[in-house]
């Protein structure tokens, strides 16, 4: 097996579940640029790659992110990619398999020789498929070029960050999010000359290449004109899209002369613009190096990457806090929440790490992955205590709700009145906006199933109060930071009263987080807040406290 | 053509036309009569009202065509800062032609329309389109709403 595999001028690794090296060829070594014994058995596939010399930082990013999606989803096919050398002098092609149960292979093949192959991967590998654009990679190399082709001076370069993108991901869903992309694409397309270079970097990052005769005087026009353009509402399927741009400008030889230098000025010109209220440019200047932190726009990146590794390295975890009904005291059920145990950052919200990721593909894999262990979980429960597990609108995307729901179901054997799916008002937003048979169509799919399913007020979305009659939700929320502070504001008690009232008035039991006490709870129910019920307060707990905890509460009742 | 999926887009925007108010006029009309020769294409109808100021239109039909335009719109440099008041989907035409009005502010003028191409035209929008274009009319004679310019 070993030889026909070698005789591919190349080599091949075997890997089994957590990454770990089961056999690797005794080609691989030289082929990846690392020593014999950094392949031994069990070793961290990762941690080879960080030390193979074959591969530049998109490459190895690219080859981790391959393997992970590989190991998480055995049955997908993966197309093979290409890896290129930090130097570019070489090129090597790499195809993960699936051979097995939990058992991998990963072939790689030195095709450095190759020029037709890698003429024709290299205009494959270098188009973003959603813009038409180049890639980061491509862009980095016209940029290289750029700068080692000419002894003229001048060459300028913006990168650009989409300003409240993500909510457009979040409430708009992602198809829609996908066609802004492709508008913002043929805006920019529209506003510079044809020998300017743009190209996606990734998310909602873009970056221009202005050649030759672009003056800086140009660059504040231009810049000027980019920003109004991009903030520009977009229709794409019959919904309004609203975004912004900011942008971080850098010109060589000034700032830099290599195409990383220029970037990294550019990255912190950009985060400048950014800090300073959105929607800005500016120019790189040395005094930023001291007011940034290190790396936003990478640190961005590589939080994404570390998110897709989360759940084959077991770092998500599933918290609870119990809901106990103030009057009775009895325990209704449990609310669940994903947290991520970062290996440096501690131990993270939802909020916290959701909010820096573009890439909504790991977090729907996330949400999925917190359904079905909360599911797990509430089945070992005793009695009919329930679960309550929060769900985000992007996951409303093509009926994979649905799906989700019934096979965390099956796989647990949870009682499907166990379970409770809570959704925000975001999500009946979604319904203003013309997706509105898709929602309700979900919403009583869910009921279809057994479960019951509540929705959860901040007020914010309170305008399409006129939705939220459509279905008949089995709880109505009231989320805490409504009834936060002492007294909370007039606007919001006001907003409490009326949505206890409205709840009421359709027949749907409200509740509401915050409520400490019996006697805070007459005093709403005195305002006009009528049948509205609260909890107990409660803390957070992991999974493995909750034996004791329902012990506990079992108890007391 | 399919009317079910009929959209009807309605915003405003700043006027970025320089010019004293014949050369406006003179503007507006280049802008129309290139609308209606692309828009007759396209299955598009609606209505454009503006005046020194500000432009407001509505736009009607099929929901991918007024997308294409719409962003077409959004490139051109002689407006800015558009916001979309209205964009749902329509049961009918509230416009079956193209129309224009032009409010004017100044005293010459007087207040009210002053509908060079509506009045002309055999134009006979439905009470919704009327609608419609009183509230688009109240915007644009009363644009103390938006920051002055």
């Amino acid at each position: 097996m070993a030889s026909a595999l070698d005789s591919l001028r190349g080599g091949s690794i075997v890997f089994e579940t957590g990454l770990r090296v089961a056999w690797a060829s005794e080609t691989l070594a030289s082929v990846l640029g690392v020593k014999r014994d950094e392949l031994a058995r069990g070793t961290d596939l990762i941690s080879i790659i960080r030390l193979s010399a074959a591969m530049d930082t998109d490459s190895r990013v690219l080859l981790e992110s391959r393997l992970f999606e590989a190991v998480e989803r055995p049955e997908s096919e993966t197309a093979p990619i290409k890896l290129f050398s930090v130097d570019r002098s070489r090129a090597l092609i790499a195809e993960i398999r699936s051979i097995g149960e939990q058992c991998w292979i990963a072939t790689f093949e030195d095709i450095t020789d190759r020029n037709e192959a890698e003429s024709r991967l290299l205009t494959l590998a270098s188009k973003d498929p959603l813009t038409g654009l180049g890639n980061r990679a491509l862009f980095e190399k016209s940029l290289r070029s750029a700068l080692t082709g000419s002894p003229e001076p001048g060459s300028t370069i913006f990168i650009l960050d989409l300003d409240r993108f993500k909510a457009v991901n979040d409430t708009l869903g992602h198809p829609t999010g996908d066609g802004v992309l492709r508008l913002v694409a043929q805006r920019l397309q529209s506003a510079v000359r044809e020998s300017d270079i743009i190209g996606r970097l990734g998310g909602d990052e873009f970056a221009i290449l202005f050649g030759q005769h672009f003056r800086p005087a140009d660059a504040v026009t231009l810049a000027g004109r980019i920003i109004d353009l991009l903030q520009r509402p977009y229709m794409v399927g019959g919904q309004v899209a609203n975004i912004g741009a900011s942008i971080g400008i850098a010109v060589a030889p000034r700032d830099g002369v290599t195409a990383e230098r220029l970037i990294k000025c550019a990255d912190l010109a950009l985060y400048e613009s950014k800090a300073s209220g959105r929607s800005r440019f500016h120019f790189y200047d040395p005094g930023m190096e001291d007011r940034a932190p290190d790396h936003p726009a990478q640190d961005r990146r590589a939080l994404e990457l570390e998110l897709r590794k989360a759940l084959p390295l077991r770092q998500m975890e599933v918290h609870y806090k119990p809901q106990v009904d103030i009057t009775s005291k009895t325990l209704l059920r449990f609310e669940a929440a994903v947290r991520w145990r970062h290996p440096t950052r501690g131990l993270l919200e939802a909020t916290e790490f959701a909010a820096v990721c573009t890439a909504l593909r790991p977090a729907v894999r996330v949400s999925e992955w917190a359904l079905r262990t909360a599911c797990q979980d509430a089945a070992r429960w005793p009695g009919q205590i329930g679960v309550s597990v929060r769900i985000a609108p992007y996951s409303f995307e093509k009926g994979r709700l649905l799906d989700a729901v019934s096979c965390a179901l099956t796989h647990s054997s949870l009682a499907a009145n166990r379970l409770e799916v809570a959704i925000t008002e975001d999500v009946l937003f979604l319904n203003e906006s013309g997706n509105e048979n898709g929602v309700l169509e979900m919403l009583h799919g869910l009921r279809a199933l057994g479960v019951r399913v509540a929705v959860d007020c901040s007020g914010s979305g309170w305008t399409s109060f006129r939705q939220f009659a459509s279905f008949p939700f089995d709880r109505v929320n009231i989320d805490g930071s409504l009834l936060s502070g002492s007294a909370g504001n007039y606007e919001d008690r006001a907003l409490v009263k009326a949505i206890a009232a409205l709840g009421a008035s359709l027949g749907m039991p409200t509740t509401a987080d915050g409520i400490q006490t019996c006697a805070e709870l007459a005093k709403i129910r005195s305002e006009g807040g009528g049948g509205i019920e609260g909890y107990l307060p409660a803390k957070w707990v992991g999974s493995s406290e909750l034996p004791n905890l329902i012990a506990d509460l079992k108890g007391e009742t | 053509m399919n009317e079910k999926s009929l959209h009807q887009l309605v915003y405003c925007s700043r006027n970025q036309i320089k010019g004293t108010e014949p050369e406006v006029v003179d503007a507006v009309q280049i802008i129309l009569s290139s609308a209606r020769k692309n828009n007759a294409c396209a299955g598009i109808t609606g209505a454009l009202l503006f005046n020194e100021g500000l432009f407001a239109q509505v736009l009607e039909g099929p929901v991918d065509s007024v997308e294409q335009i719409f962003e077409k719109i959004q490139r051109d440099p002689r407006h800015s800062d558009v916001t979309v008041l209205q964009s749902s989907a329509a049961e009918r035409r509230e416009f079956s032609e193209w129309s224009m009005a032009f409010a004017a502010r100044s005293a010459k003028t007087g207040p009210g329309f002053a509908i060079p191409a509506f009045g002309a035209s055999h134009v006979n929008p439905s009470l919704a389109g009327k609608q419609v274009l009183a509230l688009l009319h109240e915007l644009v004679v009363q644009e103390d709403w938006m920051v002055s310019y």
